[in-house]
Formats: C-alpha cells, sequence, structure tokens
C-alpha cells in the first residue's frame, strides 16, 4: 500500500462518502413512503388496482439497475422536446438527481414487494378484530396491519438497506463523484490498482456495519412490547442466532 | 450511418455472453459455497475465521468495486503467485470474462455460503444421530441425509441467487464485455438513440430473469414432490 | 506492494527476451474502440478506425502479427504492464506521467487538443477566470482531463466519463457547457446531423501536459518490440501511408 497516495486522495474519499450517503438515505425515504400505497394497491382484491403495482414491481425488480440508470441518465436525452423542458433545466440535467430518481424507483419496487409480504404475513384474525371493533379500512391499517407489518419485514428490511448502499456504487458510472467515483478518479490518475479501491472498500465495510448496527438498535426497539422483561441476555443472544442470515437473499435484491 | 438493427442484432449477440457468463459462475459460486458453508460449521477455529471474514467482506463491499478490484488488479496477484512457485514466464490472461467468473463467483459465493450453513443447520439432529446408529460414515451421511435436503431447503433462496447473478452480469459491460448492456451502449452511442437500445436490453434482461424464475419453480415442485400433501 | 511491482517488471523482462527469437512475432495491442473514427467498434462487432488501418501497416512494416483487443481507456496501462496485452495503440499521447510506467515507441500522428461548444456560446477560454463555474466533459484518463485538472481544477466542474461517446452525448444533451477532445474528433463529429451546431472556442491547446504525439505504448525494457515498431513507422512513413489514410478517414492530411 502507498500510504502518501492514500493520504492524498483521503479528502476526496471522504466527500465521496457524504454523497453515498445522500444517495442512500434520500431516496430509501422517498421509497419507504412511496411503497406503502403502492404496497397495499398490491395487495388488492380488485385486479385493476393490484394490476399497475404488479407490472412495476415485475419490471423494476426483473431488470438490471444499471439498465435503469442509463435508461433515465442517458436514454431520456433521446427527446428533445423533454430536453428543452423545464424538467430537464432543473432535474435531469443533473447526474446526481438522476441516480437519486433511479434509486427510488429501483428501492420502491424491492420494499413495496417486501411490505407486500409483510401485509399478507399479518394474521388474518388481528385484521377480523380490527374491524370488529369498527375500524375502517384505513384505521385498520393504520393502527393494525401496518405496524404489525413493520415489526415482520423489519430484518428483510434491513438487508435491503445493506444492498442499497452497496447498490449506490452504480452512479460513479454516470459521473456522480461518490466514493468509488472519487476512488476510479484516483485510479485513473496514478493507475495503483489496490491503493484507492481498497480504502474505498474499507469505507464501505464500515458504513455497512454502522448502518446494520443502527437498524438492529431499532428492530430491538420494536419488539419491545414482546420481550419479556429482564431477559435482555437471551433476546440478543437470539438476535445473533442463526435466523436472520438466510434473509440476507431472500427478496433476490441484486446492485446491478 | 449504420442502419438500427445492425445495432439491434448485436444485443442479441451479446446476451451470449451474458449467458455464458451466468452458466460459469453458477457452479463456481455453488462450489465456493458449499466449501465457506463447510467452513463455517467447522470445528477449526482458523477455518471459521477465514469463512466469517469472507462473508463480511462480500457482504459488506459494492459488486462494483470488487469487479473493479479483481479486473484493474487481479492478474497481479496471480502472476505474483505464479512467481512464488517458480513460474515467471506464464502468461495469464484475465480478460473481462475471466474477470467477470471471478469477481461474480466470489459474491455469489458469499451468499450462496449462508444458504447453505442455514440449510444444513435446519436438518434435524436426530436424523444425523440416528444415521450414526445405522453406521454410516460421516461421508455417507452427508451424501444421502443432509444433502437431499439441504437442496430442498436452500432451493428459493439460491434461486433468488440466481436473480442478482443474471442482473450483476450487466456490471461487467464496465470492465468492457461484449454483453448485452456494453453492446447497447456501443448502439446508443453510434445511433444517438439511447432510449430504444437500453429499453431492448431492459427488455432482453427481463425476459432471461422471468425464464430463469420459471425454471427455478418448477425445480422447487420437483424438490418438494415428496412432501405434497395428498 | 511494491515486491509485486518489481516482480511485474522483472516478468516483464524475462517475457521480452524469449519472443525476440521468432521471425513473425504475435503481439496483442490494446485499443479503446469507442473514439471514432480513430478506432471504434462496427455493427458487425468489428474493431475499426484510422489508428487501426495505420496500426495494421505498421505490424505488416514490422512483420508483427498483430491482434485488437478492445479494453477501456484506463484500464489499458495497467493491462499493459499485466501483460494482458502487449501494446497500446489508442490515441495514447506520450506523456512524462505516462513515461514513468510504460515506454512509447516515436510518434506516428499528432493532433491539437480543443475545446468544443455550441455555437454562438460565449464561452471565454483564453481569459483567466473565463470558464468560471462552467460544467466541462472530458474522458477520464486522457490528456483532456490532466490539462483539466492542472488548469481549471478549482474554478470548473470537471466531469468525468468512460468513454469519449458518453461525453459526446451529455454535450447534446446539454448537460456540458464544453468538452476537450482532440480535434480531429471534433472536426469530424461537426459534419455529422448531431454535430453540426457545435464548433471549437478558443485556440487549439498547446500544453507539455498534451505530450508529443501519438506513440505505441510498450511496456518499460521491451527494448526489442519497440525497434521493431520503431523500423515499421519509419517504413510506412516513408511510403506515404498514413497521409493516405488521414485523407481516406478525415478527407484531410493530419500530417501538413
Amino acid at each position: 500500500m502507498r500510504w502518501d497516495l492514500i493520504a492524498e486522495a483521503a479528502p476526496d474519499l471522504l466527500k465521496g462518502t457524504w454523497v453515498t450517503l445522500q444517495l442512500l438515505l434520500i431516496p430509501l425515504a422517498l421509497a419507504t413512503a412511496l411503497s406503502i400505497p403502492l404496497a397495499i394497491a398490491r395487495v388488492s382484491r380488485l385486479w385493476w388496482v393490484r394490476a399497475l403495482p404488479a407490472a412495476f414491481i415485475f419490471v423494476f425488480r426483473g431488470t438490471p439497475l444499471l439498465v435503469q440508470l442509463f435508461l433515465i441518465y442517458y436514454g431520456l436525452g433521446q427527446f428533445e422536446t423533454l430536453r428543452d423542458g423545464f424538467l430537464w433545466d432543473n432535474i435531469l440535467r443533473h447526474a446526481y438527481w438522476c441516480a437519486m430518481i433511479a434509486f427510488t424507483l429501483n428501492n420502491t419496487a424491492y420494499i413495496a414487494e417486501l411490505m407486500r409480504g409483510g401485509i399478507n404475513a399479518v394474521p388474518h384474525g388481528e385484521v377480523e378484530a380490527a374491524r370488529a371493533y369498527g375500524m375502517s379500512g384505513l384505521q385498520a391499517y393504520r393502527h393494525v396491519i401496518l405496524p404489525r407489518m413493520w415489526r415482520i419485514i423489519l430484518p428483510a428490511y434491513s438487508n435491503e438497506v445493506v444492498f442499497s448502499l452497496k447498490a449506490t456504487s452504480l452512479a460513479s458510472v454516470i459521473t456522480v463523484l461518490d466514493l468509488t467515483g472519487q476512488a476510479k478518479v484516483y485510479y485513473s490518475m496514478y493507475y495503483e490498482p489496490y491503493d484507492f479501491f481498497i480504502a474505498a472498500g474499507a469505507i464501505y465495510l464500515v458504513l455497512v456495519f454502522v448502518v446494520t448496527r443502527i437498524l438492529r438498535g431499532v428492530e430491538w426497539q420494536l419488539n419491545r412490547a414482546f420481550r419479556p422483561p429482564k431477559t435482555v441476555a437471551v433476546a440478543t443472544a437470539a438476535a445473533e442466532a442463526p435466523g436472520p442470515a438466510p434473509r440476507a437473499v431472500a427478496d433476490g435484491r441484486t446492485a446491478a | 450511418m449504420e442502419p438500427t438493427w445492425a445495432y439491434g442484432w448485436m444485443i442479441v449477440q451479446g446476451a451470449g455472453w451474458t449467458l455464458a457468463l451466468v452458466l460459469t459462475v453458477i457452479p463456481v459460486g455453488l462450489l465456493l459455497g458449499l466449501l465457506g458453508a463447510a467452513a463455517k460449521l467447522s470445528p477449526f477455529a482458523p477455518l471459521r475465521w477465514v469463512a466469517d471474514g469472507y462473508t463480511t467482506f462480500i457482504r459488506g463491499i459494492p459488486e462494483l468495486l470488487i469487479i473493479f478490484l479483481v479486473f484493474f488488479g487481479g492478474s497481479r496477484v496471480v502472476m505474483w503467485l505464479l512467481e512464488g512457485i517458480g513460474l515467471p514466464d506464464v502468461r495469464v490472461d484475465i480478460n473481462p470474462f475471466v474477470a467477470g467468473v471471478i469477481a461474480l463467483g466470489l459474491v455469489q459465493g458469499g451468499f450462496a455460503t449462508e444458504v447453505f450453513r442455514a440449510a444444513i443447520q435446519s436438518v434435524p439432529r436426530g436424523q444425523i444421530e440416528a444415521a450414526e446408529a445405522c453406521g454410516f460414515t460421516r461421508w455417507q451421511i452427508f451424501r444421502h441425509v443432509t444433502l437431499p435436503q439441504v437442496w430442498r431447503i436452500a432451493l428459493p433462496s439460491l434461486g433468488n441467487l440466481l436473480q442478482i447473478l443474471i442482473k450483476d452480469t450487466a456490471l461487467i459491460s464496465v470492465v468492457g464485455l461484449a454483453d448485452i448492456m456494453r453492446n447497447a451502449q456501443i448502439g446508443a452511442g453510434a445511433t444517438k438513440e439511447p432510449f430504444t437500445f437500453l429499453l431492448m436490453a431492459g427488455a432482453l434482461y427481463l425476459m432471461i430473469t422471468t425464464v430463469a424464475t420459471t425454471g427455478i419453480a418448477l425445480m422447487e415442485k420437483r424438490a418438494n414432490r415428496a412432501y405434497r400433501r395428498a | 506492494m511494491k515486491t509485486i511491482l518489481a516482480g511485474a517488471v522483472a516478468a516483464a523482462a524475462l517475457l521480452a527476451v524469449a519472443p525476440a527469437q521468432a521471425a513473425m512475432t504475435e503481439v496483442t495491442v490494446g485499443t479503446e474502440a469507442a473514439y471514432a473514427p480513430f478506432e471504434y467498434v462496427n455493427p458487425q462487432g468489428e474493431i475499426v478506425g484510422f489508428e487501426i488501418e495505420l496500426g495494421n501497416a505498421i505490424c505488416a512494416a514490422a512483420e508483427l502479427k498483430c491482434t485488437w483487443v478492445n479494453v477501456p481507456f484506463d484500464a489499458l496501462i495497467a493491462q499493459l504492464q499485466e501483460k494482458k496485452i502487449d501494446a497500446i495503440m489508442s490515441s495514447m499521447s506520450i506523456t512524462e506521467k505516462r513515461q514513468k510506467s510504460i515506454d512509447f515507441t516515436k510518434k506516428y500522428f499528432q493532433v491539437p487538443n480543443a475545446f468544443v461548444a455550441r455555437k454562438g456560446s460565449t464561452l471565454d477560454v483564453a481569459s483567466e477566470g473565463g470558464l468560471k463555474g462552467k460544467v466541462i466533459g472530458v474522458q477520464s484518463g486522457t490528456t483532456n482531463a490532466d490539462y483539466l485538472k492542472a488548469k481549471y481544477e478549482d474554478s470548473v466542474e470537471i466531469r468525468r466519463y468512460p468513454t469519449q461517446e458518453e461525453v459526446t452525448m451529455d454535450l447534446v444533451n446539454g448537460r456540458l457547457d464544453a468538452m476537450v477532445v482532440d480535434s480531429v474528433i471534433g472536426s469530424e463529429w461537426f459534419k455529422k446531423p448531431e454535430g453540426q451546431d457545435y464548433t471549437f472556442v478558443g485556440p487549439m491547446l498547446r500544453d507539455p501536459l498534451f505530450g508529443q504525439g501519438v506513440g505505441v505504448g510498450l511496456r518499460k525494457g521491451d527494448d526489442e518490440l519497440k525497434a521493431r515498431f520503431e523500423a515499421g513507422i519509419d517504413k510506412v512513413m516513408a511510403e506515404g501511408i498514413p497521409q493516405q489514410l488521414s485523407q481516406k478517414w478525415f478527407g484531410v492530411n493530419i500530417y501538413e
């Protein structure tokens, strides 16, 4: 390792890390909000309500993120009317916002699919009980189904966040100077294939570690009503146990 | 310049490379996954550490970065190793395809390790004790008791891994493999019709992932035939 | 890392001696075929262009059996050092920076570089600070990228793209105020429908950073191959082949 080169690159790598975090958090927040109505529509008994979300989820989960990103960044430029419009000047002109849009759409498809599974897994008796109390459909979702769904999907959601973090590296391909983008710039200046990529990889590992820890804390909080008192040690031991690991890939998420 | 359809045909030809990459990586990933799972469940601690380190890296580092590391830096490592065993003159060729097989094989192997480990652990301990009582050797137990069940339990997760793999192959275009994605970009650059060509690429990927999903569903049905209710 | 590098160089030296005896040496030449009309991929998937035909003429004159492979531009030098390729012919200028890593033959052509922008652009290249706040596109790993970084890093936003095609596409898409390219790439592009609204702005750029023309890139110490390539270059130059090819591809003689 050439530490002098890494030291030279360090400020830019940190700048890139900040961009990477933005590319993770903003699309994630938007996608989570969009996923809730989409998932509810997806489980509708009416086929014409179900059809559109189902098609959206099918297409965005079935194609590589790289294709989606290029379609938005380069593909839309094919239409001259769009290129002269307001949308282009303010949003689509910028690689940064194109990446945000692509990541948001992609995340939405995966999270909505997760939520669909989560909603279906809510015990039917609870929904019936809510209705028996006189709750409207909306109230039942708001007070019973969605809170229950969150607890069910949270481990898988955490994995989604990790995959999403790794997928942000694709923004570098459309000139966004995220962490991977900065590493690539330094590589092409010095032709040192290891130093910058390894340094960037180490930062990603730290980010993944931190994100996983935070989400595990949230999971623990959400489950507090279901924890027997004074058995914290048992609860965390259970969380460390082999359970969640295979869910890392349970929903077919990808970076491509 | 050249007609659009000629570049369109190039994308279809690119599907050949995409499929070749997928089919070559599958056995590499499965093998690495089985070895990784065996290491993780090994009573020998250093083996477990190596396997834990491996899966931590694969889980934490973006695929694109792994591809860059293998493609830009991979053959230096191989050359250094070859020199170490006294073969300095051997020419190593890590072209984009080989880099893709190595990088995506490592990624798939990392995920498959977790899938197989969980599946092996879910085989009830009592069955293994029963097999031991019947005088099975360790290999016989693995071959006749554990493996058939591991396959059935792991299949849905492996299906998801296959989906990931198909979509990840598009990343290899970034280092120059003439796959669907790369050829779509060539067509887009030459004809200035990027939307048309990228849409074609997207449709091809969607076809491949859909066929793969259907195939896995059929295999699941077959693997579960003994468990069907009457 | 240093030992690996030293080992690589030693191995390169060893390998260089071996093929010298053979009459018809096989040489793998790396090029980045997204740089029309110098080198690009035609719809049949073949690598064609001015530099490819010139390279083939040089190889024939040098009695070398050359095979072309398509390699990303910023990977060419690394691949040469790693012996994946034996030579580079990819409009790669001979610069001091690159000479720290690899060797070059004498030049076989040289074209100046220039800024390209939409006709009627108010871009002021000549004055100090005339580009302030502008977005300038460039291909990653090129002398153009080095030039921009050295001269304008603090005042302009530099966008680095994997290929020249993507730079051009984004200039048309209105995401860039200008790009820096080889002048021949520019003047050839102006002849096409999508390039007719564009023109050079400011003078042709002169700077040591652009190097001393384009030569064949070779591994350090590969002197035998260098001698043969240089003999080949001398021979085709004497026969006037490059000038004919220049007329054929560009309609002008770039050697004048």
